[in-house]
C-alpha cells in the first residue's frame, strides 16, 4: 500500500514544472475493500475493490515536461537576448498573472469583478510610499503592497459582498473610483498628477541599468510562475473542490457543509494580495504612477477581462491562450492605429459568438485536453470491484 | 429513546400565507419517518426550517440536543443532516466521485485521503460506481436521484432527509431506490421522507405524518394514519391508490 503525499500546496508547483515521469502523481489505495460493508442485504454482487485516485493525464506530464524546458529557456533569456524581448516578455508576464487571477475570481469564484485596478492602484501607491518615506527596500515593498491590498480588500469584500451579479460588479468598480479619488486627494502621493520613484529608489534595485533590468525581468517570470502554481494549488486542494461547487450550485454545497462565504472572501483576499503586489511591481518597472493610470479600468481589468473570456473562462489554460491571443495581436497590428482596437473588438465577438466558452473550451470539448488537471479521477484497478452499473 | 429532531412551534409566513404554522414534531433517533400531504401544504419548507436553508419566524429547531435555530445550513449539515432536494442539484461540472467527495470533506469532516475510499464505498452501494468518473451533468433523472441520495450519505449523516427522491421515477426504478434507502435506514440512519408515491414511502415508514396548511392534521402508526377519515378526505382518492 504506498501512499503518497495530498495533491495539495506543495504538489502544484513541481507538478507543473519539472515531475513529468516523478511518482507523486496520484493517491493509491491498494484493496480498499469493501467487505466490511457485509452486512448490507442489497447488493450481494460486492467483491473486495481496489481502485486509485489519478491526478494527471498523459497530455499534462508531456506538457509540464514542455514548461520545464520553455521555463529554463526564458530564465536564460537576459544572457542571449536584448532588451527589446526583455522587455515585453515581462510586460506578457505580469498580464498572464492578472489574468489567472482574475480568471480564479470570475471564473472560479463566480466573484464577476470589475474593479481590480482597485489593487492594482493600491499596491503600487502603496510602493511608492514605503520607498520614498520610509526607505524601504523596493523588494520588501513589494511583499508588503501584497499585504496592504489584502488588508484593505476585507472591508471592502464586507461592503461589495451585499451585492450580487451585476450590483457586485458595478460595486467594485465604484470602489475603484472611489481609491482613485481619494489618492487624488493626497498631495504627498503627487495629488492627481502622479507621483515619480527617485532615482536613488531606483538604483537601489541594481547600480547599472542592465542588471536592474534583468532583476526586473526575473521578477515578472517569478510573479506569473508563482500566482499561476498558486492558483493550480487552489483549485487542486479542497478549496478548488468547493469553489466548483458552489459555482455549480451554492445551495447543495451549503447542505453538504461547504461555508460559501468564507471560501468566497479567502479567494478575493487573496487575490487581492497577489494583485497588489502585481500593481506594485507594474509601476516599479513604470517608474512612474498617476491616480488615472494606477486604476485604469482599461488596462488593468478590461484588457485582462478580454485575455480570460476570449481565451476561455473557467480553465487554467485559458488566461494562458488569450494573452498569448492578446499580446499576438498587439504585436502585428501594432503599426495598423486605431484598426488595432476595432479588430480586437471583432475577434471578441467572433470568439463569443463561435465558442462561448473560450477558445481553450472548444479545444478542451474538441479533444478532451486538460493540461493544467485539478479533477480526480477514480480508476478501478482490473479484475476487482463490480464492473459495471447494476442499474 | 431520545429525539434526534425536534421542532417546537415553528412559523413561517410569507406575507400573508403561512407556510408553516406552529409546527412541532419530535423524531427519535433510528426512526424511519414518512410525510406526505397535498401540494403546497409546507413539505418542503419543513425541510428547509430543519437544514436551515429558510430562517424561521418563530419556534426553536433542535438537533442532536443542540439548539441549531441560529445556526446556517452549513453548520448544521457538519452535525450530521444529509438532504435530498426534490429537484437534484449536481454539482454538473463535477465528476459523480468529486460530488461525493464535497460531502465527505465539509458536511463529513474527512480528510480527503479517508474521503477517497469512503466515496468509493458510497458509489458502489448506491449503484454508482460504474459512472464515478462521468461529469455529473450528464446523468439520467434516475443516476441524479441516486446522486443526491449518495452526496448525502458520503457526509455520513445521523439524519437523512428525502424530499420526493421517487417523484418522475418509473415503477421498476422507484423499486430499486426503496431497497437502497431500506438498506440505509437498516444501518441505523434516522430519515424524515416526503413522498407522494405513497406506496413506495409505506414499504419503509415506521411512523407516518401527514401535512395540510403548514400544520400537522395526524401522526402514527402508517396505516392507522392512512385510515383517518381527515387523511382520506384531504387526499381525495390519492390515499386509496
Amino acid at each position: 500500500m504506498s501512499r503518497l503525499p495530498e495533491p495539495t500546496g506543495s504538489t502544484g508547483l513541481p507538478e507543473q514544472t519539472h515531475s513529468a515521469g516523478s511518482r507523486t502523481r496520484s493517491d493509491q489505495h491498494e484493496s480498499a475493500t469493501s467487505s466490511d460493508r457485509g452486512d448490507q442485504g442489497d447488493s450481494p454482487t460486492l467483491r473486495p475493490m481496489s481502485y486509485r485516485v489519478a491526478r494527471s493525464t498523459r497530455s499534462s506530464r508531456l506538457f509540464s515536461a514542455a514548461l520545464g524546458v520553455l521555463l529554463i529557456t526564458l530564465i536564460s533569456l537576459p544572457w542571449w537576448a536584448d532588451n527589446g524581448p526583455m522587455r515585453l516578455i515581462a510586460e506578457m508576464a505580469y498580464f498572464l498573472a492578472l489574468a489567472q487571477l482574475w480568471n480564479l475570481l470570475a471564473g472560479y469564484a463566480g466573484l464577476v469583478s470589475v474593479g481590480q485596478q482597485a489593487f492594482v492602484g493600491l499596491g503600487g501607491y502603496t510602493l511608492f510610499a514605503l520607498t520614498d518615506w520610509y526607505g524601504v527596500h523596493p523588494l520588501w515593498a513589494l511583499a508588503l503592497a501584497g499585504l496592504m491590498a489584502a488588508l484593505v480588500s476585507v472591508p471592502v469584500a464586507l461592503a461589495v459582498f451585499r451585492l450580487r451579479g451585476a450590483y457586485f460588479a458595478v460595486g467594485t468598480w465604484v470602489v475603484a473610483e472611489i481609491f482613485q479619488l481619494f489618492v487624488a486627494q493626497v498631495p504627498r502621493l503627487g495629488g492627481g498628477s502622479g507621483y515619480s520613484l527617485t532615482p536613488a529608489i531606483v538604483r537601489s534595485i541594481a547600480a547599472d541599468r542592465g542588471t536592474r533590468d534583468q532583476v526586473l525581468y526575473w521578477i515578472a517570470l517569478a510573479l506569473a510562475v508563482a500566482v499561476t502554481a498558486a492558483v493550480y494549488a487552489v483549485l487542486r486542494s479542497r478549496h478548488g473542490l468547493a469553489l466548483t461547487a458552489i459555482r455549480d450550485s451554492e445551495r447543495a454545497s451549503r447542505s453538504l457543509g461547504v461555508d460559501t462565504w468564507r471560501t468566497k472572501l479567502f479567494i478575493y483576499v487573496v487575490t487581492a494580495g497577489c494583485t497588489g503586489v502585481i500593481g506594485a511591481f507594474i509601476f516599479l518597472l513604470k517608474l512612474r504612477i498617476s491616480p488615472a493610470s494606477g486604476f485604469d479600468v482599461n488596462d488593468w481589468t478590461v484588457v485582462v477581462i478580454f485575455m480570460v473570456v476570449i481565451g476561455g473562462i473557467g480553465t487554467m489554460e485559458g488566461p494562458i491562450v488569450g494573452m498569448l491571443l492578446y499580446f499576438g495581436l498587439r504585436e502585428w497590428l501594432a503599426d495598423y492605429g486605431s484598426w488595432y482596437l476595432i479588430l480586437l473588438g471583432a475577434v471578441a465577438v467572433v470568439v463569443m459568438l463561435r465558442a462561448q466558452r473560450g477558445l481553450w473550451g472548444w479545444v478542451e470539448s474538441r479533444f478532451g485536453l486538460s493540461l493544467f488537471p485539478i479533477r480526480r479521477q477514480l480508476v478501478i484497478l482490473p479484475g476487482t470491484g463490480q464492473g459495471e452499473s447494476r442499474e | 429513546m431520545a429525539s434526534l429532531l425536534e421542532l417546537d412551534g415553528v412559523s413561517k409566513s410569507y406575507g400573508a400565507l403561512k407556510v408553516s404554522d406552529q409546527l412541532t414534531l419530535a423524531v427519535e433517533e433510528g426512526v424511519a419517518l414518512g410525510v406526505i400531504g397535498p401540494n403546497g401544504a409546507g413539505k418542503s419548507t419543513m425541510f428547509n426550517l430543519i437544514t436551515g436553508d429558510v430562517r424561521p419566524d418563530a419556534g426553536r429547531v433542535r438537533f442532536a440536543g443542540e439548539d441549531v435555530t441560529a445556526l446556517p445550513a452549513q453548520r448544521r449539515s457538519r452535525l450530521g443532516m444529509g438532504r435530498s432536494y426534490q429537484i437534484p442539484h449536481p454539482f454538473a461540472n463535477m465528476t459523480v466521485f468529486e460530488n461525493l467527495l464535497v460531502g465527505a470533506i465539509f458536511a463529513g469532516r474527512r480528510s480527503e485521503r479517508s474521503s477517497y475510499e469512503h466515496c468509493a464505498q458510497v458509489l458502489e452501494w448506491v449503484g454508482l460506481l460504474a459512472v464515478a468518473n462521468r461529469a455529473a451533468g450528464s446523468l439520467t433523472l434516475l443516476q441524479r436521484k441516486r446522486l443526491e441520495l449518495a452526496r448525502a450519505l458520503a457526509s455520513s449523516p445521523r439524519l437523512l432527509l428525502l424530499d420526493e427522491i421517487g417523484g418522475g421515477l418509473t415503477d421498476h426504478e422507484c423499486q430499486a431506490l426503496v431497497e437502497t434507502i431500506r438498506s440505509i435506514h437498516a444501518r441505523g440512519t434516522t430519515i424524515v421522507w416526503i413522498e407522494h408515491i405513497v406506496h413506495a414511502l409505506l414499504s419503509v415508514a415506521q411512523r407516518l405524518v401527514v401535512m395540510n396548511y403548514g400544520q400537522l392534521i395526524a401522526d402514527g402508526e402508517p396505516h392507522a394514519v392512512m385510515a383517518d377519515p381527515r387523511v382520506q378526505e384531504v387526499y381525495m382518492g390519492i390515499a386509496a391508490a
